[in-house]
């Protein structure tokens, strides 16, 4: 538990943090200003249980707080920072946890910082945009930590190379962002070629791609090419539809290009295509598949040994390395509960030796304007030789979110 | 004589029939081209009405001709800045807090629109009332005081087209749609949609709020406004791309 002064501690970080909104002044004006503000908090509590034995509970109090200055018609600028406070049984059992917590989502430069750790309490505050922005008719040209997300497909995207994340951190849409300097030039309505460099302190930390966006009979198509760290990236993807069905797609190719290395000398392929289908009543549904060459089909002998500190969402993954097994499936559905709230599930399913299954039931509900509830289950499932089926890790996650 | 008397009232009858009997074609022309223009721009805030809650929320729309179309969300905040591109029957979907734009399969334009009783293809018109139906008239009546064509459309075959059968009320004189309803494939009434407030706007009369109430479902209803539009405004065809959905607002 936080002791009376942390809590002291936590306090005038949240006015300070909270109060300068009204200073900003952003109003509900209809007309474009030169500048926008926008972000939201939200509060985020952990329910995690090992091996169905040990119990945690921990607490994410997060302000994310958006950006944007409009300079002038060429030149946008853009900042987004995120500052949180962590603090429960976790923080308090982990040594070293603000360190661990401020290692990942960063890039090149440094841009976060731990602004309190104490044994229960950890204060972190990042900023995970900073660009400029040149636009010149169809031209584009964006400079700084910037976000660049070339998936084309539902679940996994092979193509996404320039950011690693985790899959399981669903509290992180906006994802990390990647010190890089992007060029797009707009070829038409929904086509396009860009080229991005990531800033890089070793070569092998290099990647620097191109991609090119075509629309020919209702399909987008994407072809990259490139380098990733230690390798030469191809790739390609596709969005359309079957019928009234989505489908997409999405797969890229990996070869080591420096035959000394004896640490990276297999070539992987990874594809994934799904399918996706709404019904008029609201539900969704959705189908899809994933193939990862250099995936296992057993990772485990004994029950795994998970980061408690980071859980599930320490398990980071790159467009190389989406999910650990070799052949993995994933269904989902969702429907509307009456007209505020939203109930789904999603299965993945890897059918190797470990018949790993993971399991994420959610619930969302719309409070009110700008208020929404969630309530997110995740569970793995893993068969054991001689042991049968384990649930190694469950966490449950209830979100508060408030827009603004 | 009697002969001349008689080609001049054929002759008569046969130009004022040109003038009067439009075809319901025509008259559906004409009340799409009302909303339309050869090209708009509008502002709307829409209104989810339910027994227990109610939700609103802005937006700012751009089209031109049947093929083109911009959406942009404008508020509530949590949806600011999500935006919709038509391009011909292709949709693209803009998520500003993921970066990504998203092309939405067609089984997607049958889902409600961000909650409300008006579907996805309400709201981008990837259909066209005009081109993909077939029209029938079934009559004449009055809706709040202004004499009405009554007119059936039915899907035609190979149009992907969310609803089985949708029949509108036209007025005559302002070609105003005063009241429309649509059913399912299997022919049941699913929603009333009200033209109501007909006041000039843009230079035109038009009805400036719209009621769309769900069949069976009491106290249920989503209330679309127009908050200001323009009509026949100089827009380019190149506005409407991935590139300027992402920057509009």
């Amino acid at each position: 538990m936080s002791t009376l002064k942390d809590r002291r501690i936590i306090l005038k970080y949240i006015l300070i943090l909270f109060i300068c909104w009204p200073l900003l002044g952003f109003s509900q004006s209809d007309e474009p200003k030169s500048w926008a503000v926008n972000g939201y908090v939200k509060d985020l509590r952990t329910f995690y249980l090992n091996n169905l034995d040990t119990i945690s509970i921990d607490n994410l109090l997060h302000h994310r707080f958006n950006f944007k200055w409009f300079i002038n018609e060429h030149f946008t600028f853009k900042t987004d920072v995120r500052n949180r406070i962590f603090y429960g049984d976790l923080v308090e059992r982990t040594p070293g946890y603000a360190d661990l917590i401020d290692d990942i989502n960063n890039d090149v430069l440094d841009l976060s910082w731990v602004l309190l750790d104490r044994n229960s309490v950890v204060i972190h505050s990042m900023i995970d945009r900073l660009y400029l922005d040149y636009v010149n008719n169809n031209l584009e040209v964006r400079l700084g930590r910037q976000r660049i997300n070339w998936g084309i497909n539902l679940i996994w995207n092979p193509n996404d190379i320039f950011n690693s994340y985790s899959f399981f951190d669903f509290d992180y849409e906006e994802r990390p962002g990647s010190d890089a300097l992007r060029v797009t030039y707009y070829t038409g309505a929904s086509s396009s070629v860009e080229f991005a460099v990531k800033a890089f302190e070793e070569v092998e930390d290099l990647v620097a791609a191109g991609l090119w966006k075509t629309n020919k009979w209702t399909y987008d198509f994407q072809v990259l090419g490139g380098v990733a760290q230690k390798d030469i990236v191809l790739g390609g993807g596709w969005a359309g539809n079957i019928k009234n069905a989505g489908f997409k797609g999405e797969f890229s190719t990996f070869t080591p290009y420096d035959n000394t290395d004896t640490t990276n000398t297999d070539i992987v392929f990874a594809g994934t295509m799904s399918i996706d289908y709404s019904l008029r009543k609201g539900t969704f549904m959705s189908g899809g598949m994933l193939f990862n060459s250099n995936g296992a089909n057993s990772l485990f002998s004994g029950l795994p040994e998970i980061n408690l500190a980071t859980g599930l969402q320490g398990i980071a993954i790159s467009a190389k390395n989406l999910y650990p097994y070799k052949w993995t499936l994933f269904g989902q559905i969702s429907h509307p509960l009456g007209a505020a709230a939203n109930a789904g599930v999603a299965l993945i399913y890897s059918p190797g030796e470990d018949h790993a299954f993971f399991i994420n039931p959610t619930v969302s509900y719309s409070i009110r304007e700008n208020w929404d509830l969630d309530l997110v289950g995740q569970m793995m499932a893993l068969k054991l030789p001689g042991q049968g089926y384990q649930l190694p890790l469950g966490a449950a996650f209830l979100r508060v979110k408030w827009s603004y | 004589m009697i002969k001349l008397k008689y080609v001049f009232v054929l002759f008569l009858m046969a130009f004022g029939g040109m003038s009067f009997a439009q075809t319901a074609l025509e008259i559906v022309q004409k009340a799409d081209e009302k909303l339309k223009g050869t090209s708009n721009k509008a502002e709307m805030k829409m209104t989810i009405v339910r027994p227990d809650w109610e939700r609103s929320m802005t937006m700012k729309t751009w089209g031109k001709g049947d093929n083109l179309g911009i959406t942009v969300i404008t508020a509530p905040a949590r949806d600011k800045g999500t935006a919709f591109l038509k391009k011909g029957k292709e949709i693209w979907n803009w998520q500003p807090t993921i970066e990504r734009a998203i092309k939405l399969p067609p089984s997607m334009m049958m889902q409600s629109w961000m909650g409300s009783d008006l579907t996805n293809d309400d709201l981008v018109k990837q259909s066209s009332i005009v081109t993909d139906y077939d029209h029938k008239k079934l009559g004449e009546e009055t809706i709040e005081g202004r004499e009405c064509w009554k007119i059936e459309m039915r899907p035609k075959e190979d149009a992907a087209v969310v609803w089985g059968k949708i029949v509108v009320w036209i007025s005559k004189k302002e070609y105003l749609q005063l009241k429309t309803e649509f059913y399912d494939e299997d022919d049941y009434l699913t929603n009333t949609m009200l033209g109501k407030n007909v006041k000039k706007l843009g230079g035109r009369m038009i009805p400036t709020r719209m009621e769309v109430i769900p069949e069976e479902e009491d106290g249920s209803k989503t209330i679309l406004e127009y908050l200001s539009a323009e009509f026949d405004v100089a827009i380019k065809d190149s506005f409407f791309s991935v590139q300027n959905m992402k920057r509009v607002r």
